[in-house]
């Protein structure tokens, strides 16, 4: 028996075959000792693979998983609360960073100045900045899972007074333009634009403070 | 004439959907099974399985109603390699006897046994399950994975041909074989 049938062997266990494959099998376990014993042992570290996860679903640590996929459930499910939704335990920061990044987009379209925001002077250089991040095997090339690594980004971009930013993330390159300057008020400036990778594109909206900052996806 | 209504039932039903789809027992077990296999304990297993659920209630919007799994498996993966794999070589390369302690602990910390035959299996449990951290992780999750998905699944969840998967496949119970001194 060489590897070639141990490895039919295994995928006939798993019903994984045609029918000519099959057939081989089968004859091969009809005649061989050492198949049969082998299919066996096959059998064993299958049944022990099915044993050991589903015992998992019997420990406390799952059964606390479930607790806590049943909570979230519910208060998914239950009419929208500001206290629990600024101050849920887990999701305080980014919450507190959505309803801050909310107030400077209510500021912006509030501010009578913002009505003419076309007098507003675009005060960037049409120059590029450029930044290479490493990689991890198997990080997320998507725009959504990467937005601290952008936003900041966009901030390097502006303290640079480049409007053009080339972000490159491992093997993926995104290209970044603010192209407009839309607020600015009491040291709080907001620019528009837009951010392009892999044929996914998104317009955003960025705002800086002396001491903060905030991105927004508008679509 | 008042506004029509349907664009807002439409979007609460997307959203009822999506909830029925996320808390179903089928994702909540599969996605169970890909958290042990990923980080190797049932504790850490915990905190990505809830981590998950988090973040997907959080980035709902960029789901496309389709493959619920799927899109919950790579959030799952993010989060594994951003969190918990950096810990665990930190764990591993800053500090290598709270590792230890902290599997030493585990295995003190296992109920006294009183019946002998929940012995032997608590015992066979033990074995497969320290055979089972000696495979490479992509072989952990085609173990895990094999019990609730098609090999067709699997190959695209996986990015692997059909041919490459049953050898990993074959790998991954041959080298649980050896280990657990089942001879062939």
């Amino acid at each position: 028996m060489n590897e070639q049938d141990k490895i039919l062997l295994s995928a006939y266990l798993d019903s994984d075959l045609n029918d000519a494959e099959t057939a081989h099998v089968e004859e091969l376990i009809q005649s061989s000792d050492q198949a049969r014993d082998y299919m066996e042992i096959l059998k064993k570290i299958k049944l022990e693979n099915k044993n050991y996860f589903e015992n998992s679903l019997r420990t406390t640590s799952f059964k606390q998983s479930l607790a806590f996929l049943d909570d979230l459930k519910n208060k998914s499910n239950s009419k929208f609360s500001l206290k629990e939704f600024l101050f849920e335990k887990r999701l305080i920061f980014s919450n507190l960073g959505t309803v801050t990044a909310a107030m400077m987009l209510f500021f912006i379209l509030q501010d009578p100045a913002s009505n003419e925001n076309n007098t507003l002077i675009f005060d960037l250089n049409s120059t590029t900045y450029s930044k290479e991040v490493f990689k991890t095997r198997g990080a997320s090339s998507l725009v959504d899972d990467n937005k601290d690594l952008i936003s900041l980004t966009i901030l390097e971009m502006i303290n640079e007074r480049s409007s053009e930013g080339n972000l490159i993330y491992g093997s993926d390159t995104f290209a970044i333009f603010l192209n407009n300057k839309i607020s600015e008020h009491n040291n709080i400036i907001c620019y528009s634009g837009n951010i392009f990778t892999n044929g996914e594109s998104k317009e955003l909206v960025f705002c800086k403070s002396p001491n903060d900052y905030s991105l927004i996806y508008t679509n | 004439m008042g506004r029509s209504t349907a664009p807002f039932l439409w979007q609460n039903k997307c959203v009822d959907n999506f909830e029925q789809q996320l808390f179903s027992q089928d994702i909540k077990q599969k996605l169970w099974y890909r958290a042990l296999a990923l980080t190797k304990n049932e504790e850490d297993a915990k905190d990505l399985l809830q981590d998950t659920f988090l973040r997907a209630i959080e980035k709902k919007g960029s789901f496309d109603g389709k493959h619920m799994d799927r899109w919950l498996y790579t959030i799952m993966r993010n989060i594994f390699y951003d969190n918990f794999r950096k810990k665990s070589y930190t764990m591993k390369d800053g500090d290598n006897s709270i590792k230890q302690k902290k599997e030493f602990t585990a295995i003190d910390e296992m109920p006294e046994q009183s019946v002998h035959g929940e012995q032997d299996l608590m015992d066979a449990k033990k074995d497969f399950e320290y055979c089972l951290k000696e495979l490479s992780e992509l072989d952990r999750e085609v173990m895990s994975m094999s019990l609730t998905h098609s090999n067709d699944d699997i190959c695209e969840v996986l990015e692997l041909s059909n041919a490459n998967l049953r050898v990993k496949i074959h790998r991954a119970r041959s080298q649980l074989a050896d280990c657990m001194g089942v001879h062939h």
